[in-house]
């Protein structure tokens, strides 16, 4: 568990690093970069159909639960983008709060609202899954509470950048709010543990047979490389619209 | 409209297409055909307005790049 962990922030970091550093240290032209990002859509996509001819064609029929299991395979990769991008953007807040530099902002707001974007398909999928398993489509277990409270609070920190008009004190106060909306992430991760009701704990590969296992590993590391691709974008896109906002200021400053 | 865009709706119909091939002989198939739908347009259409969005900024970039800011 505290390798995944450690794993997880040192691939959150290396991408922050890289999205941040990456074009000015190697020499990136934009062309260049444009092409890693499409190459890398391309081998997300082509993982995503691998797993998804693995997930709902190879893959048996579970012994209990039937083809219903087959959500799986969409619901965990998204919960694996979720914490990926609400990981991403506290380390970047982190990074941010430390050095005041606005390119730790741009990731970070990325890294949220890609986050965001798997919570939804997690919280969807995961009540779709939920019908024909427990009969119902929500309920107020800890896990579905934890996970929809996580869903809030970076959807507020997402308003709430919208609200503020000044990039240094948005940045500041959005980077504190992923910081402390982060906390949540791994009660999420814990709860099933801690108050053991509806939601079951987490599963041993060792429990389940290898070709699901097999078609589950694909989508992961096809989510996770769309993940990659979809962060690339919403970073410089964050980056164009930062430097317009800071290039204005700059000029209404030397007006005055 | 865009290339990534374009190419993300194609991607999201290839694979509503593959789950309504295959899914419907399913138990509990009604379930796992929404659930996979609804993921697809989703991210499909989170791509597509990001990838408009993107595109959008780099043109005003490039605009005031011509008019000669920095």
């Amino acid at each position: 568990m505290l390798g995944t962990v450690v794993l997880f922030v040192v691939v959150a970091a290396i991408v922050i690093f890289v999205l941040v550093y990456g074009m000015r240290l190697v020499g990136m032209s934009e062309a260049a970069m444009r092409r890693a990002v499409m190459i890398t859509g391309a081998l997300g996509l082509l993982l995503l159909a691998v797993g998804l001819y693995l997930g709902l064609v190879w893959a048996p029929t579970a012994q209990i639960m039937g083809d219903a299991y087959r959500i799986m395979y969409i619901h965990f990769p998204s919960w694996v983008g979720t914490a990926a991008g609400y990981l991403t953007a506290f380390v970047a807040s982190v990074l941010y709060i430390r050095t005041r530099k606005y390119g730790y902002d741009y990731v970070a707001v990325a890294g949220a609202e890609i986050g965001l974007l798997f919570n939804v398909v997690g919280l969807i999928t995961g009540a779709l899954w939920g019908r024909p398993t427990w009969g119902v489509y929500w309920t107020w277990d800890p896990r579905l509470t934890t996970t929809a409270i996580m869903a809030i609070t970076f959807a507020g920190y997402l308003v709430l950048r919208a609200f503020l008009e000044d990039p240094e004190a948005r940045a500041r106060v959005s980077a504190l709010v992923a910081i402390i909306g982060f906390v949540n992430v791994p009660i999420v991760y814990f709860s099933v543990r801690w108050w053991r009701t509806l939601h079951q704990v987490q599963s041993s590969p060792d429990t389940i047979d290898p070709p699901m296992v097999l078609a589950l590993r694909v989508m992961m590391i096809a989510f996770v490389v769309i993940f990659l691709f979809i962060l690339t974008q919403r970073f410089m896109l964050a980056r164009i619209r930062g430097e317009e906002e800071l290039e204005a200021v700059r000029l209404e400053l030397a007006g005055d | 409209m865009t290339r990534t865009g374009i190419i993300a709706a194609a991607a999201g119909l290839a694979a509503i297409v593959l789950v309504l091939a295959v899914v419907p002989g399913m138990r509990d198939a009604g379930y796992i055909i929404r659930a996979y739908v609804i993921a697809a347009v989703v991210i499909v259409g989170y791509i597509w307005f990001l990838a408009g969005r993107l595109d959008q900024a780099e043109k005003g970039r490039e605009a005031r790049q011509e008019d000669g800011a920095p």
